[in-house]
């Protein structure tokens, strides 16, 4: 993370004061000889200041219009949330909070359930030095300050005129006397740090539908690429969760638009796609667990949830090394190779010349011949039918969604909305169905495990017998309850808000 | 946010200088610090270069009138405000007297500050009152400067009684030596036994130093215009101490 010298990110990171950008250069007299009558400004002390942004890889703070800063001052360190109605500025140590529960509590009440699962990382680093003047009225009193800041290897000053409790008007004279100054220009208060992540590129219905598929897979190889070192480095277990969505929808997108790219294209593709996400599985699967087990620990009777603590320390265990795996996985020869010959098939795509269909009419088509394939093989599934047929269903929903959110921006925003709530229903329901059963299998897997190779205790095989039970007594309600959603799923009016939809493709 | 009062039942024992010093030292480290100067006398306030002027006066506050935070001042020093005294405060007992729970209410009144300070400190009135006993309900930690003399370890254990008597909360105890001159056998001997005759009394010693005398004319705490000075070390220690 390069140290940042723009002018405009050079604010101090607390609220209550006015900052201006300096162009040329402010000294300490130019301050006292501004100052209104009765005003002196005295040299306090010279420090260097660093802050630090911390927000989610994908900027979940600087969306809500909150900024968390660490900010040090010489050897005080303080954390500072930018927030409406009031910041927050609490006393910090040396290290940088990562999760939500690192943040004292009154910054974790605001931040936690933005956050989610996700990880604070440092966005941006600015180091200034600043020479701090106290501003004194007529009886020597401290009635506000100025900060005189310059990046150590150049850049633009700036000045931050501070507020202090009580005295708030004085300081806004103090500023509004700066202001008179032609080389200061008001800069407004400390905003969100840079956020991340590549951006969806801009699709029309007009535009000839390779060029489009040709960026939406761009895109998605643009998301990929931002999540292998988050994986890797295991910040969050969201970066793998993200990275294999990407792969999971560039392998939908080939198979949905097959049509429009070229065959050896495809060919060539589709197995490494799903390569990679083979690559990825373990790891996940061990994540998903994880993620799970305060769940399932609730889900035992009270004061039997500990007895699953042997299976976290191994699944702890096991996820360290499938990280380990993936980690060389992801920075191998192969990665590199799929990645500077995808690029340039791509480019090539795009190159090529536009030709028919268009984009819209063809994702009409798309999204209307998923509908069918997951109308009919639902259709087919009756009480009597094997698992595998609603696993089936299932991927058959994924694809579907996947065509609706990669095309999105071709159809109407609020129609889109309604089909997708619909469709996401039944994907709960065969998710549940699915999942339970996988779930299941795991436990099994892992119980046995336990009882081979760490001699775990007997409560912790009770434990993962009661959970087996409990998700198995899911997958039958999932099950007793498949019909009703799907035939809610394929009413007339749903198929009639879909033709609507894709403009009347069915 | 951790409150700390500096209380004693005898007047000029070196509460405020206790007071100032310790939060300065709080802010210095970095946390963010109130110090309320409950005195009426206001010399904590004088001596940050506040006026003692509180609008509305105890009443105000101590009724939820006008919230604490609208009546807190800067001082001259980085993290570190100041709630002023003012003359109303000698009725402050009446004020609470007249709440539904008078020993409660310092605590309640200091409760909405949580978000905006690390540490409180309280600058107490010499006395046993009303104001005294919801001062040591709300504290953490309380503060004691003790001045060796013969009654020392009578007037500690009186102040301990009436503290456990006083407080369901059961607040720290911290008592040190104040104004100590070891000139005087009597100091002398009182600083080298009380320490073992109370667990909560420890062997630092504030001594009768010119250099304390002289807050009042550099309107600083010792630590900040004074260092390196005995009694800012003696502070540093008392304040590693109660933050501990």
């Amino acid at each position: 993370m390069p140290p940042d010298s723009s002018p405009a990110s050079s604010r101090l990171a607390v609220s209550g004061g006015r900052d201006f950008a300096v162009s040329g250069a402010l000294k300490p007299d130019d301050v006292q000889r501004l100052l209104p009558p009765g005003l002196r400004a005295e040299p306090e002390r010279r420090t260097k200041l660093c802050r630090v942004w911390l927000d989610t890889v994908d900027g979940r703070l600087g969306k809500r219009g909150l900024t968390l800063v660490r900010l040090s001052d010489g050897a005080k360190r303080q954390l500072v949330l930018d927030a409406e109605p009031r910041s927050l500025v609490v006393a910090t140590g040396e290290e940088l909070p990562r999760w939500a529960a690192d943040l004292p509590p009154a910054m974790a009440a605001r931040v936690s359930a933005l956050m989610g699962l996700r990880a604070l990382i440092p966005m941006r680093t600015v180091d200034t030095t600043a020479v701090v003047l106290r501003v004194l009225d007529a009886e020597e009193k401290t009635i506000g300050r100025v900060w005189l800041e310059r990046p150590p290897r150049g850049g633009a000053q700036t000045v931050r005129v501070d507020h202090l409790r009580g005295y708030e008007r004085h300081a806004d004279r103090v500023a509004k006397a700066l202001s008179r100054d032609p080389r200061l220009s008001p800069i407004p208060s400390l905003t969100a740090g840079p956020t991340a992540g590549p951006r969806r590129p801009t699709l029309t219905r007009d535009q000839a539908a390779t060029h489009a598929v040709g960026l939406i897979l761009g895109h998605l190889f643009d998301v990929i690429e931002a999540n292998i070192e988050g994986t890797s480095a295991a910040i969050d277990t969201e970066f793998l969760h993200d990275l294999r969505v990407a792969v999971r929808r560039t392998r939908s997108a080939l198979k949905l638009t097959v049509d429009v790219l070229p065959a050896r294209f495809v060919a060539r593709f589709a197995g490494r796609a799903r390569w990679l996400g083979d690559l990825t599985t373990p790891a996940r699967d061990l994540d998903v667990m994880l993620l799970e087990l305060p769940t399932m620990q609730a889900a035992l009777p009270d004061g039997t949830g500990a007895d699953l603590e042997p299976l976290r320390d191994l699944l702890r265990e096991r996820v360290a090394t499938e990280y380990a795996v993936l980690g060389r996985g992801l920075h191998s020869v192969r990665i590199r190779q799929f990645a500077s010959s995808y690029r340039a098939e791509l480019a090539a795509i795009a190159a090529s010349p536009a030709r028919a269909p268009l984009a819209g009419d063809a994702a009409d088509s798309w999204a209307a011949a998923a509908l069918q394939r997951v109308l009919k093989r639902g259709a087919r599934i009756t009480p009597a039918s094997p698992p595998e047929l609603l696993h089936d269903l299932r991927k058959r929903c994924k694809e579907l969604r996947y065509c609706l959110e990669l095309f999105e921006p071709l159809w109407d925003a609020r129609d889109l909305g309604q089909v997708i709530d619909e469709l996401k229903s039944l994907q709960d329901n065969l998710g549940m169905f699915q999942d339970s059963e996988v779930q299941s299998e795991m436990l099994r897997h892992w119980a046995e495990e336990l009882a081979t190779t760490r001699n775990a205790p007997t409560a912790t095989a009770i434990a993962i017998g009661r959970l087996t039970v409990h998700l198995e007594a899911s997958q039958h309600a999932a099950r007793a309850e498949f019909a009703e959603r799907f035939n809610r799923f394929g009413r007339p009016a749903n198929r009639a808000r879909f033709a609507a939809l894709t403009g009347g493709v069915r | 946010m951790k409150v700390i009062a500096c209380y004693a039942i005898k007047g000029g024992v070196g509460k405020t200088s206790t007071a100032v010093n310790l939060a300065y030292l709080a802010a210095a480290e970095g946390q963010r610090t109130l110090l309320w100067d409950l005195d009426p006398q206001g010399a904590a306030t004088f001596l940050f270069r506040v006026k003692p002027k509180v609008r509305g006066g105890a009443d105000a506050l101590v009724r939820r009138r006008r919230p604490l935070a609208d009546a807190v001042k800067a001082t001259d020093f980085e993290g570190l405000d100041l709630l002023p005294a003012d003359f109303s405060y000698r009725n402050m007992d009446l004020s609470l007297d007249a709440t539904k729970s008078p020993t409660r209410r310092i605590a309640a009144l200091l409760k909405p500050l949580a978000s905006d300070y690390d540490v409180v400190v309280l600058d107490c009135p010499p006395s046993v009152s009303l104001l005294s006993e919801s001062v040591v309900r709300a504290a953490d930690v309380i503060v004691v400067p003790i001045v060796p003399s013969a009654l020392s370890l009578r007037t500690f254990d009186q102040l301990l009684e009436h503290l456990i008597a006083q407080s369901k909360a059961k607040p720290r105890v911290v008592g040190f030596f104040s104004m100590v001159d070891r000139r005087k056998r009597q100091h002398r001997e009182v600083v080298a036994a009380l320490p073992g005759h109370r667990a909560q009394v420890h062997a630092l010693v504030v001594p009768a130093a010119t250099v304390v005398e002289q807050m009042g004319l550099e309107r600083a705490p010792v630590a900040a215009f004074a260092p390196k000075s005995e009694a800012a070390r003696t502070y540093a220690q008392l304040w590693s101490l109660v933050s501990g």
